[in-house]
C-alpha cells in the first residue's frame, strides 16, 4: 500500500465515523430544540387562553381544531406535555377548574413542519459534509502527490542506479528538509558503495597484471630446470606437475583479467557477428578434442543468427560454452549445438544429475570434480550476456545439460 | 646473433639470457629506459626484447627512438598488459610481436627466431638443421632433397621443435603454441602425442634420422649436434 494512501486511508475512516456520528447526533439535537420550541409555545398559548376562559361563557369562538376543552370527571391534575403516537403533534393537556367544575384543556401543535425542516436540514448537512470529505480527499491526494514528488523521483534514480556506472549519483535538490537529508545520505551511500566497487575492482586488476611477472618469472625457471642434466623420472615429473599449475595460474589469471575488463567496458567495439560461422570456425578448432574423447556432434543450423557485438566476446562466449560442453562430456557421449529462433542451445552428456543453477554462474563454483576446471568461464559468459542483454539459461534433461542463450528476440 | 633484453625483472631477464644462450645468441640486458636508449645508439641488435613497463618510463620511447633513427631492429614486446589498445599502440609503433607475460621461454625463442627470419633480408629462408631441411617461406621440409608431405600443424610442430633444438620444450609450451593464441582451453595432451607420431612417422619413412625424444612425459627435445 502506498503511503500517501494510507494517510488518506485514516482521514477518510475519521470523516466517515463523524459523518455516521455527527448526523443522528444533530438529529437529535434538533429534535429537541423544536419540541422545546414548540412546548414553550403551547405553554404560552394555555396561559393566554386560561383567564379568558374563566370569564367567558360561551367559549366556542376561542376554541378551534387546535384547541380542545370537555369537561372531566378527574380532579386536576398537573399538566402533562407529550407527542402523540404517530408522533406528527405536540400535546398539552391542562385540567382548570371554572365554576366549580373540572375541565380538560387540550392544546395541540403540529410537528409535520418542523419535522420536513429537520429533514431539509439533515439532508443539506450530509451533503455538505459529504462534500467537505470528498474534497478533502481530493485536496490531500493531491497535495501529497506533490509533496511525496521528491521521494519517489529519488526512488526512480535508486533503481536505476548501477554500482557499476562511472558517473555519480546525482539526486535533484528538495526544498523540504527531510527529503534533502534523504538525498543528500542516498547520495554519500551511492558514492562510498560506488568508491569500494571501484576500489575492489582496481585491486582485482592490478593483483593479476602484478601477478603476470612473477608468474612469468616462476613459468621461465621451470623451463630452465628442463634442461638441466641429470635429470631424473622422479624430478621430471615433479618439474611437470609445477608446469601445470603455473599453466593454471596463467589461465585463471587471464580469467580474471578478461572479467574485469568486461565489467569495466574494455570492449566498446561491435560490429555484426555470425553466430553460427563462429560457433563453426570454433567446433573445426576443437575437433581434435571432439574426437579424442569419442564425442558425437549434433548441429542443428535452422538460421544464422547476426548480432551487433564485439567478437572477441562472442568467441569468448561460445568457446567457453562449447569447451564445457567438451570438457564436461563422458567419453563416448554426445553434444547437441542447435541455433534456432533467436536462440543457441549448447547439449551435452556428462555428470548424471543436475548442476545447481543458483550458484553455476558465480565465481569459483566448480561444479564438476574437474580439477583443470577454474570456474570463471561461465561467470564470463554470464558477463558477456549481461552486456548485451542476452539471457541465459540452465536446465538439465536427463541425460542432457543444456545452456540456453536467447541472444534475439 | 645479438639480443637487447630491455627488461626490469632481474630474474626474468637472466632466464632468458640463460635460455637463448643455448641457441648461440649473445644477450644483453638493461634494467631501464635510460639505459636501453643508450645502448640502442651505440650498438646494433638483431633482435630486442621490450618490456613496456619499466622504472624509469614507458618502453614504448624506445620504440619511438628506434624508429626516430631509422634503426631495422626487430622488436617483441613482452608485457604483462595485454589489452587490445596496448597491442596496437605497440604494433603501431613498429614493434614486430607482441608476448604477453606470462610465456613459454621456448614460444619466446620461437618468436625471436621467426622475427630475425623475417628481418633478413638479404640470404635464403632456408633453415637447415640435423638432415632437415626447412622453407620457412614456402613452409615446406625436405629430407635428403625429398619433400615430406606435412599438415600444417606438424609442420607449425616441427618447426617448434627446430627453433628450440637441444632443449627440451614442455608439453604445455607445444599445446599453447599449436592450438594459437594462447587457446590452451583443454588441459587434454593427448593430441601433441597424436601429431607427434605422425610427425615422426613420416619423417621417418621419407629415411630421416629420428632425434626427437620424449622425456619422461615432460616434453620433448630435438638432439642435433
Amino acid at each position: 500500500m502506498k503511503l500517501l494512501n494510507k494517510t488518506v486511508q485514516y482521514y477518510f475512516l475519521l470523516s466517515v465515523v463523524l459523518l455516521l456520528v455527527a448526523v443522528p447526533v444533530f438529529y437529535f439535537v434538533l429534535q429537541r430544540i423544536v419540541i422545546a420550541n414548540v412546548d414553550a409555545r403551547l405553554i404560552a398559548t394555555k396561559t393566554q387562553l386560561i383567564p379568558r376562559l374563566q370569564v367567558m361563557e360561551n367559549k366556542q369562538p376561542l376554541l378551534d381544531n387546535d384547541i380542545t376543552l370537555e369537561k372531566s370527571g378527574k380532579p386536576g391534575a398537573k399538566d402533562s406535555l407529550y407527542t402523540s403516537d404517530k408522533g406528527t403533534y405536540r400535546l398539552l393537556t391542562s385540567y382548570l377548574v371554572i365554576n366549580q367544575e373540572t375541565y380538560r384543556l387540550q392544546i395541540k401543535s403540529s410537528l409535520a413542519n418542523h419535522k420536513a425542516l429537520i429533514t431539509s436540514i439533515i439532508i443539506l448537512q450530509v451533503l455538505l459534509l459529504s462534500l467537505l470529505l470528498a474534497g478533502l480527499l481530493l485536496i490531500n491526494r493531491s497535495l501529497a502527490r506533490q509533496v511525496w514528488k521528491p521521494f519517489y523521483n529519488t526512488l526512480r534514480k535508486l533503481r536505476a542506479y548501477k554500482v557499476d556506472q562511472v558517473e555519480p549519483l546525482q539526486l535533484p535538490h528538495s526544498k523540504v528538509n527531510e527529503f534533502e537529508e534523504l538525498n543528500t545520505a542516498v547520495e554519500q551511500l551511492a558514492e562510498r558503495s560506488r568508491k569500494s566497487y571501484v576500489a575492489q575492482k582496481e585491486f582485482a586488476e592490478n593483483a593479476s597484471h602484478e601477478m603476470r611477472t612473477p608468474l612469468a618469472i616462476f613459468q621461465g625457471k621451470l623451463e630452465l630446470l628442463m634442461q638441466t642434466t641429470p635429470l631424473t623420472e622422479e624430478q621430471a615429473t615433479l618439474i611437470t606437475d609445477m608446469a601445470s599449475a603455473s599453466q593454471r595460474m596463467a589461465r585463471l589469471n587471464k580469467g580474471l583479467i578478461l572479467l574485469t575488463r568486461i565489467q569495466n567496458g574494455q570492449f566498446p567495439e561491435t560490429e555484426e557477428v555470425s553466430i553460427k560461422k563462429m560457433a563453426l570456425h570454433l567446433l573445426d578448432q576443437y575437433l581434435q578434442q571432439i574426437q579424442q574423447k569419442e564425442l558425437t556432434l549434433e548441429q542443428h543450423w535452422e538460421e544464422d543468427l547476426h548480432v551487433e557485438a564485439n567478437p572477441t566476446l562472442v568467441e569468448v562466449l561460445l568457446s567457453n560454452l562449447l569447451v564445457n560442453a567438451i570438457r564436461h562430456n563422458l567419453k563416448g557421449g554426445q553434444i547437441i549445438v542447435k541455433l534456432a529462433t533467436g536462440a543457441l542451445t549448447v547439449q551435452n552428456t556428462g555428470q548424471l544429475y543436475a548442476l545447481n543453477a543458483n550458484r553455476l554462474f558465480q565465481r569459483f563454483s566448480k561444479s564438476s570434480a574437474d580439477a583443470e576446471s577454474m570456474g570463471l568461464g561461465l561467470e564470463i559468459v554470464k558477463k558477456i550476456c549481461d552486456l548485451y542483454q542476452f539471457e541465459i539459461s540452465y536446465a538439465y534433461e536427463h541425460p542432457f545439460h543444456a545452456f540456453h542463450v536467447i541472444m534475439k528476440r | 646473433m645479438k639480443i637487447l633484453i630491455i627488461e626490469d625483472e632481474q630474474a626474468l631477464s637472466k632466464s632468458i639470457a640463460t635460455y637463448l644462450a643455448a641457441e648461440n645468441y649473445t644477450c644483453e640486458v638493461a634494467a631501464d629506459c635510460k639505459t636501453a636508449l643508450d645502448r640502442i645508439e651505440t650498438f646494433e641488435y638483431d633482435c630486442i626484447l621490450l618490456d613496456i613497463s619499466l622504472p624509469d618510463g614507458n618502453g614504448l620511447q624506445v620504440l619511438q627512438a628506434l624508429k626516430r633513427d631509422n634503426k631495422t631492429e626487430g622488436v617483441i614486446i613482452i608485457s604483462a598488459r595485454d589489452s587490445i589498445d596496448d597491442r596496437i599502440k605497440g604494433l603501431q609503433l613498429g614493434a614486430d610481436d607482441y608476448l604477453t607475460k606470462p610465456f613459454h621461454l621456448s614460444e619466446l625463442s620461437a618468436r625471436i627466431a621467426a622475427v630475425i627470419r623475417r628481418r633478413r633480408f638479404s640470404g635464403s629462408n632456408t633453415l637447415e638443421v640435423g638432415g632437415l631441411l626447412l622453407d620457412t617461406q614456402a613452409r615446406t621440409v625436405k629430407v635428403k632433397d625429398q619433400t615430406v608431405d606435412l599438415t600444417r600443424k606438424e609442420y607449425d610442430l616441427l618447426l617448434y621443435l627446430v627453433t628450440n633444438r637441444n632443449r627440451v620444450i614442455s608439453k604445455h609450451a607445444i599445446a599453447e603454441h599449436l592450438s594459437g593464441d594462447g587457446e590452451g582451453l583443454f588441459d587434454n595432451y593427448d593430441f601433441i602425442y597424436a601429431h607427434m607420431k605422425n610427425l615422426k612417422k613420416k619423417l621417418l619413412q621419407a629415411g630421416w634420422e629420428d632425434q626427437i625424444k620424449a622425456v619422461y612425459g615432460m616434453g620433448y627435445k630435438m638432439d642435433v649436434p
